[in-house]
């Protein structure tokens, strides 16, 4: 049974994927300031610049983690561990840009998507604008017809 | 002191008669009393008695518990030290080393036999890891569902317009 997801999946799917970045981030950010420390002073200074705005660059590397994601498999990795999938309102895969308005709208305001709450198809903020959806697809055979019906 | 006329002596017949009757009432109750002594007596003496049996009773029971719990730990440490013995001789280290070398062979030789039943367990664990963690967001959200419902109801009811 497809029906659309809750505040309570979306919003753990949404931990999981800020986690996933920010850690995956982090541990890149490290391993190139250990090796520019080796390299040179100029190469030091530089990772340093990059290590004291990692927090102000992370909204950009979220929105472009689910902009990427969302337009090649219509779901992030966190989504896809709580069985949701972002289509169109009206049907269909989402295109770069549906993506990347929601993806941005969702990086840096997420607060919209509580709007989610009150609307008759969950849709938030995000939704509203990039007029998408979210649904949750409650076994392997609706997540199979969900890609076939994206892919159409 | 003169002797009793003849009118007097049904008197005495019936003062005869009643003193009799007396004494033998005396007697009776004589009789019944040392029948209840005696009765008592026996009485103690059952109740003594039964509680002597119940107590060898006791003892008896007793002993039969710990014997048969001797008996077997003796039979259970018979039965260890024989499987230790069989488990441990030479002739089963033989069959058992025989045996894993042939599941060693089996598993290099042909290890797509061995690969499915590995992938189909680590599948269904994860599967189930995943099963779970969705069934309780899909919980979490039909909650939150129902709180929102009823306030939103609340809030109409609430606003007359």
């Amino acid at each position: 049974m497809t029906v659309y997801a809750g505040l309570i999946s979306r919003s753990m799917a949404y931990v999981l994927d800020a986690l996933i970045v920010a850690v995956f981030t982090g541990v890149t950010a490290t391993a190139l300031g250990m090796v520019a420390s080796v390299v040179g002073e100029l190469a030091h200074r530089l990772s340093a610049l990059v290590l004291s705005s990692y927090l102000e660059f992370l909204p950009f590397l979220f929105a472009f983690y689910c902009t990427v994601f969302w337009a090649l498999a219509g779901r992030t990795p966190g989504m896809a561990v709580f069985g949701l999938r972002v289509v169109r309102a009206e049907g269909g895969p989402l295109g770069w840009t549906a993506s990347f308005l929601r993806a941005l709208l969702l990086a840096f305001f997420p607060i919209g998507a509580l709007w989610l709450l009150v609307d008759r198809r969950r849709q938030g903020l995000p939704d509203k604008v990039a007029r998408t959806t979210v649904l949750r697809l409650s076994s392997p055979r609706d997540e199979v017809t969900a890609a076939l019906r994206t892919a159409r | 002191m003169s002797m009793p006329g003849l009118l007097d002596l049904g008197d005495v017949a019936i003062g005869a008669a009643i003193r009799a009757g007396e004494s033998t009432a005396e007697a009776l109750a004589r009789v019944r009393a040392a029948g209840e002594a005696a009765g008592e007596r026996a009485s103690a003496e059952t109740s003594g008695l039964r509680a002597r049996f119940a107590a060898l009773a006791e003892r008896g029971a007793a002993e039969r518990a710990k014997r048969q719990a001797e008996a077997r730990a003796r039979a259970a440490g018979a039965l260890d030290a024989a499987m230790t013995a069989v488990a441990s001789s030479a002739l089963v280290n033989r069959i058992v080393d025989v045996q894993v070398d042939r599941m060693l062979r089996l598993f290099e030789d042909e290890p797509e036999r061995i690969q499915p039943l590995v992938r189909g367990q680590r599948d269904t664990m994860v599967g189930e890891v995943v099963g779970r963690v969705r069934a309780g967001a899909a919980a979490g959200d039909a909650a939150v569902d129902r709180l929102t419902l009823r306030m939103s109801r609340r809030g109409a009811e609430a606003d007359p317009t």
